[in-house]
């Protein structure tokens, strides 16, 4: 069967300015991902990762080149363009949840369901990530890996076509992150998404249809991985 | 430089937004207190160089006889304790008959042409008469009738040709002289008032009627190097007082008039009187505005600044030094702020008020005072309540363990609220509504004093407006009326300085709870939440505390007037009108909206990577 791109970047660059200096981030970088693959984006702090993220996730602007997502090049949107394809496209999950301390879990999740007219229901999404006895609990009355499965029901409760994860077992115990990990591997073997993980933890490789390597700013390999391994199989 | 210092230097630097709202607060206010604080005082010069240049007479002796003084006692009355000058010369009340209109005049047969040394008179129209049917009038002054030069005018079956205006000393504002009673002995409530002074020259009337228009008035001049307002000047006049009783001892014929019973220095003094009650009290409440506010801040930052007093805890820098490194931000933004603010305040509140004066009273150009004990008392006040606070807020910081304090502190739990008991009323309400609600709970403190801030500012809107009200309803009481004006400024300027204060105190509210909110916002903005959304999400919290704070700031605001009404027997708060509550509550509203909608701009530039950022 022939799989459909779903996002793909062609001669990506970021510089960031600072008066005379310019700092080239991101380094004319080229992959592609197909809908409903694991893409693991590794490397070394400082490595550009995260900018990668933020130009993907439309957080930032793009210098040169073209990121086109779902047939759109967001390299060309205004901030007002970005601001939507963020709202209707990217699902986010963050190393510290970044839940709203004064909202319960159901209404945390309604917070991003709210942007979007076809969201799936909050309380389903909670209960499908076992959470459904969770639902009036604040953040501060949930553990770490509850509060990262909130998080990920926030990021995909809007059906997106891409969720991004920035380090998302970066704040979690080992077992828990194992947990959390899976979730984000079902969710694209199981639910036919796109996730995109973010780390520096080289061990995560195994568990991606597909592995980027970002070194310096530019791509230092990609692999594909024929048979992703499960996440119950990989240890570090 | 030690790098305790540099951290100490950079603190301004890291806080200049914080740093430049206070000193702006500051200055507002100051320029309030210390420049109500000189305004008397420079107006009070202003008066005085005008009547010394006039020579006004310090005392006046009235004969109460229809003779006259005797020529023995003139010459025994204008050399007791060697006056500088005098002048003696008839003076009466007259009621007539003009054109079946029953009017007052008030008939001075004097030397024109000789200056005497005092209250001499200037020639500001025509010429002086120059025959015995001439006459000269007081300059037009509102209450006096619209004569002009040509007009006949009878008095006592003589017709006079007006030829001139001339200005005295003895009538200097616009404030209406009150007609003497025909026995002066007696104490006669003034009812009917001066419509014309007419002047006609002694040494040109005929025998016949200057006997008809004895000598019955002795104007005597003593000082000319003390301001009338100044205590040594009442000094000086009461010792002569005391020497013209002995020689008056056992007379029943000679009534004393001082300044003070010159109807327009007396309503004079009266404004003067009440403008320093006004200058005393209002800044009170615009120090303590400005003391909880600064506090406010300061414990924020503070606050803020947690982590790193933790630090310096535990690298062993002195409690001292921690809590100096405050004082001596709030030390700087205070002088800096005072500083700015006194100097200013003395030189343009006095101007702004300067024209209500000139038109009630003939002063002379506006003088400066340096008077500036009120500002700098004030500044020092404002200086010790905000250490004080300071330092409380930094030993409660410092109690906490080293260890602890390099702990962030836990985010507040989100908690339940009575409300949620409600689920009918709860469940109908929008989240991001009951977010706002409860973040108005769960940072309780913070909550408070942004409505005690808002409350304490609006109500001294309120009163500036309530000021306005009782002067405008005041014009047209003739007792008041010469209050009123000056009054109705000065309630314009508090109004405006009132309104200048809570723009300042509003914008540093909202600032600091953008800053306060940074990660959540910028986590809204990764969800794809729009910048006008993310600023309703903070302004929306805002707005409903100020509207709480503005409607509790009305009935304060009334307590305030009332005060102030009683302590300066002017007006009451009954007469502030309902206007005046709607104007300043929505007043307020609006300036908290506009606030918000000038710092969408640093919502816009929010960083979203401040959501990636490891907790701090």
């Amino acid at each position: 069967m022939d799989k459909e791109v779903i996002l793909q970047a062609t001669n990506l660059s970021k510089d960031y300015v600072s008066g005379p200096i310019s700092v080239r981030a991101i380094d004319s970088i080229s992959f592609s991902v197909f809908r409903g693959e694991l893409l693991v984006i590794l490397g070394p702090s400082g490595a550009g990762k995260t900018t990668l993220l933020n130009l993907i996730g439309g957080m930032d602007s793009v210098t040169s080149g073209d990121l086109i997502v779902n047939g759109e090049n967001i390299a060309k949107f205004s901030p007002k363009q970005l601001t939507d394809y963020r709202r209707n496209s990217v699902g986010f999950v963050f190393q510290f949840y970044n839940l709203m301390p004064n909202l319960t879990a159901l209404e945390n999740v309604e917070l991003a369901s709210e942007l979007k007219s076809d969201s799936f229901t909050p309380k389903d999404i909670l209960t499908s990530l076992g959470l459904g006895d969770r639902l009036d609990n604040f953040p501060s009355q949930l553990s770490g890996g509850e509060q990262q499965r909130v998080s990920i029901a926030r990021a995909i409760c809007k059906n997106p076509d891409i969720v991004l994860c920035d380090e998302p077992t970066g704040a979690l115990d080992y077992s828990t992150g194992k947990e959390v990990l899976k979730l984000l591997q079902d969710l694209c073997h199981k639910e036919n998404k796109t996730v995109i993980i973010v780390t520096h933890n080289s061990a995560l490789a195994e568990m991606g249809d597909e592995v980027i390597h970002i070194k310096n700013g530019q791509i230092g390999s990609i692999e594909k991985n024929e048979n992703p391994k499960p996440v119950e199989e990989i240890s570090w | 430089m030690t790098a305790f210092n540099k951290t100490v230097v950079r603190m301004f630097h890291a806080n200049r937004g914080r740093f430049s709202l206070i000193i702006c607060i500051i200055t507002v206010s100051l320029i309030l207190c210390a420049g109500l604080g000189v305004t008397t005082d420079a107006i009070e010069k202003s008066y005085n160089a005008s009547l010394q240049e006039h020579n006004v007479s310090d005392i006046i002796l009235k004969s109460t006889e229809t003779t006259g003084f005797s020529e023995d006692d003139i010459s025994l009355l204008t050399s007791i304790d060697n006056p500088l000058a005098y002048d003696s010369y008839f003076t009466g009340d007259l009621a007539v008959e003009v054109n079946g209109e029953s009017k007052n005049y008030r008939l001075y047969s004097q030397d024109l042409a000789t200056d005497s040394g005092v209250n001499s008179l200037d020639l500001v129209e025509g010429s002086l008469p120059s025959s015995s049917s001439e006459c000269v009038l007081e300059k037009l002054n509102g209450y006096l009738d619209p004569y002009e030069i040509g007009d006949t005018i009878s008095v006592m079956g003589m017709d006079y040709t007006v030829s001139g205006f001339v200005y005295s000393p003895l009538y200097s504002s616009t404030y209406d002289e009150p007609m003497l009673s025909e026995d002066l002995s007696e104490d006669v409530e003034v009812s009917e008032y001066i419509d014309a002074i007419i002047y006609i020259d002694s040494t040109l009337n005929s025998e016949l009627l200057n006997s008809l228009l004895p000598t019955n008035e002795i104007a005597l001049r003593y000082n000319d190097t003390h301001s009338v307002f100044k205590r040594d000047y009442t000094h000086l006049i009461d010792e002569k007082i005391a020497s013209i009783k002995e020689v008056l001892e056992g007379r029943s014929d000679v009534a004393l008039l001082t300044l003070d019973d010159n109807a327009s220095f007396a309503i004079f003094t009266r404004v003067g009187h009440e403008i320093n009650i006004v200058a005393i009290i209002l800044p009170i409440f615009f120090i303590l505005v400005c003391a909880l506010v600064i506090s406010v801040t300061t414990s924020r930052m503070v606050n803020d600044d947690r982590a790193i007093i933790g630090c310096y805890n535990s690298l062993g820098i002195s409690r001292r030094q921690i809590i100096n490194k405050y004082f001596l931000f709030n030390l700087i933004t205070i002088l800096v702020g005072g500083v700015v603010g006194i100097v200013a305040g003395i030189f343009i509140v006095p101007a702004i008020l300067y024209p209500a004066y000139v038109l009630i009273f003939d002063l002379g150009g506006l003088m400066f005072s340096g008077n500036i004990w009120l500002g700098v008392t004030f500044s020092i006040a404002l200086l010790l309540i905000v250490l004080a606070i300071c330092y409380s807020v930094i030993v409660a910081n410092l109690r906490e363990s080293p260890a602890a304090l390099l702990q962030p502190k836990a985010p507040k739990a989100g908690k339940k609220i009575f409300l949620e008991k409600l689920p009918k009323l709860w469940n109908k309400i929008r989240f991001s509504i009951k977010s706002s609600i409860r973040n108005i709970f769960r940072f309780r403190k913070n909550s408070i004093l942004t409505i005690i801030s808002v409350m304490f500012t609006g109500s001294l809107v309120f009163v500036g407006f309530g000021l306005l009200d009782n002067s405008l309803a005041l014009v047209d009481d003739p007792l008041y009326s010469g209050v009123a004006g000056p009054m109705q400024l000065i309630s314009v300027f508090i109004v405006i300085i009132a309104g200048a204060l809570c723009v300042l105190v509003l914008f540093n509210l909202v600032n600091m709870n953008i800053k306060e909110r940074t990660r959540e916002l910028s986590t809204l903005k990764v969800l794809g939440y729009h910048d006008t959304e993310c600023l309703m999400y903070t302004s929306r919290e805002t707005v409903s505390l100020s509207v709480i704070g503005s409607l509790l700031g009305l009935p304060l605001g009334y307590g305030f007037m009332a005060l102030i009404a009683s302590l300066l027997d002017f007006g009451s708060a009954s007469n502030v009108t309902w206007e005046s509550y709607i104007y300043t509550f929505l007043f307020m509203v609006v300036v908290t909206i506009v606030v918000c909608a000038i710092l969408y701009p640093s919502i816009k530039k929010l960083d979203m990577n401040e959501s990636l950022k490891v907790l701090d």
